[in-house]
């Protein structure tokens, strides 16, 4: 067992250092600056409820960045819900930019470890390791899952952008 | 490949970020009115300690309880007394207080929970929470980095019954709770745990990294040596230790961003002898504590 859980203490160094990160990460799923934040404050507060699960098992910013992508991807489904219904002010001004809609297409098509692998790499320069534990895989599978990552959304690109 | 990364760029701008984390604690109920903060903190202390409880106090005792039919609906634990200020001390200016209270359940299983906190006027008014067995889980308002709570084996307990439970004065590595990282506020990374009463001092030693073969650290700079003090916790005769994490570890911590735990724990009394041992790579069971030769040199 040796220590159990975080300290708020432990939680409050990670935001300061990688929130900017991990809201560029909720952008990148939710699509709006607004959501995204809301999704980033819930996803560490999510963490501080939390803290007591966390095994050390890895490094702490993966196990925070679990906390952030699960709030993220439910700040996600939530907007596609309510925009479905309502037009609100961002999606009207994301509809302006068809290259980006083209380009959030492309990345929601990709598998979700692909895509969130990715996020984690470019985003909050995750390693391999803090990849891999974020996303429970072997740190071996993790290149494999990044080049099929770049692969596949490259040739989508070449679509976006021909 | 710049393709993509101007892609990503595109998709989630560089936006302007401003850190709003008392919003992230109010969120998650963590602050708010001194009354109301006071209350929704033990309520969510209780359901962070009900879960620490439920993972590492139930799941690894129920096997031992159900075999020595411990378990009893109408015996569940109780705290025996309020938390109590083991020692005081400073690291590095920073003012630091070891707490400890202790907890039964029945005659045969007890628990005991300990903590460091940094807070210059600790609330040390623990509120009973749901308990497991052998501890009793309580919210410690005053300790910010966290309570370890774990029923005791291998440690001498005056109201055992003979021939019930292990009477070997050695402990486990389990018994440890540490902070392995810098807190945000400048607190020094630390760890601190229970040893048998006989142990006037604690050496915590680690492991060199990719060693072949295996080796223990050795150099002054790289291992703890502590006193171990006395708990006055009823129905408990222990002592406890904490230290600040040497440097090298907690750098290991912070470039590596996992914990190490030391690899070898050793307790020995005023005439230097082994009287507490706790080793890796050997058996770490809750009711086979790590023989003493383990730790011998």
């Amino acid at each position: 067992m040796g220590s159990v859980g975080a300290s708020v203490g432990e939680i409050e160094e990670v935001y300061r250092r990688r929130a900017s990160g991990f809201f560029r990460l909720a952008y990148a799923h939710t699509g709006g600056a607004d959501t995204a934040r809301d999704a980033v404050q819930e996803g560490f507060a999510n963490a501080v409820r939390g803290r007591a699960s966390f095994r050390r098992e890895g490094p702490i910013d993966a196990w925070v960045a679990r906390c952030v992508i699960n709030a993220a991807v439910d700040a996600a489904r939530n907007r596609e819900e309510v925009s479905a219904i309502l037009e609100d002010e961002e999606s009207a001004e994301l509809s302006v930019d068809g290259d980006v809609m083209a380009l959030r297409t492309a990345i929601r098509d990709l598998p979700t470890r692909q895509r969130d692998a990715l996020f984690l790499r470019y985003y909050l320069d995750f390693d391999y390791a803090a990849i891999a534990a974020a996303l429970g895989i072997e740190v071996g599978t993790v290149s494999a899952t990044l080049h099929a990552a770049r692969t596949s959304l490259r040739g989508s690109l070449q679509e976006v952008y021909r | 490949m710049n393709g993509i990364t101007e892609s990503l760029d595109r998709l989630a701008p560089t936006a302007a970020w401003e850190d709003d984390w008392p919003e992230v604690l109010r969120r998650a109920g963590a602050c708010g009115s001194p009354r109301g903060r006071r209350t929704r903190r033990l309520g969510r202390r209780r359901t962070v300690l009900l879960a620490f409880a439920v993972v590492a106090v139930v799941a690894p005792l129920t096997a031992l309880s159900a075999r020595n039919n411990w378990w009893s609906p109408a015996s569940l634990p109780r705290p025996v007394q309020q938390p109590i200020v083991v020692t005081r001390g400073s690291w590095s200016g920073h003012r630091w207080t070891l707490i400890a209270y202790p907890s039964h359940a029945n005659a045969n299983a007890y628990g005991l929970c300990w903590g460091i906190t940094f807070s210059r006027n600790p609330d040390l008014a623990a509120v009973p929470v749901q308990g497991s067995i052998g501890a009793a889980v309580m919210a410690v308002p005053g300790v910010e980095d966290g309570v370890n709570c774990d029923s005791i084996v291998g440690i001498e307990h005056w109201h055992r019954t003979p021939g019930t439970v292990p009477t070997v004065q050695a402990y486990e590595s389990q018994f440890l709770l540490a902070s392995p990282v810098q807190g945000a506020k400048g607190h020094p990374a630390w760890i601190a745990g229970v040893v048998a009463s006989s142990a006037t001092h604690v050496v915590l030693r680690w492991r060199a990294r990719r060693a072949h073969p295996p080796r223990l650290l050795a150099s002054p700079r790289e291992v703890v040596r502590v006193a171990a003090f006395p708990a006055r916790v009823a129905g408990y005769r222990v002592r406890l230790f904490a230290a600040p994490l040497p440097e090298p570890i907690a750098r290991r911590t912070r470039t590596a961003s996992a914990w190490t735990p030391p690899s070898m724990i050793t307790g020995t009394n005023r005439r230097g002898r082994v009287v507490a041992c706790s080793a890796d790579g050997l058996t770490i069971d809750i009711s086979t504590p790590t023989p003493l030769s383990a730790c011998k040199p």
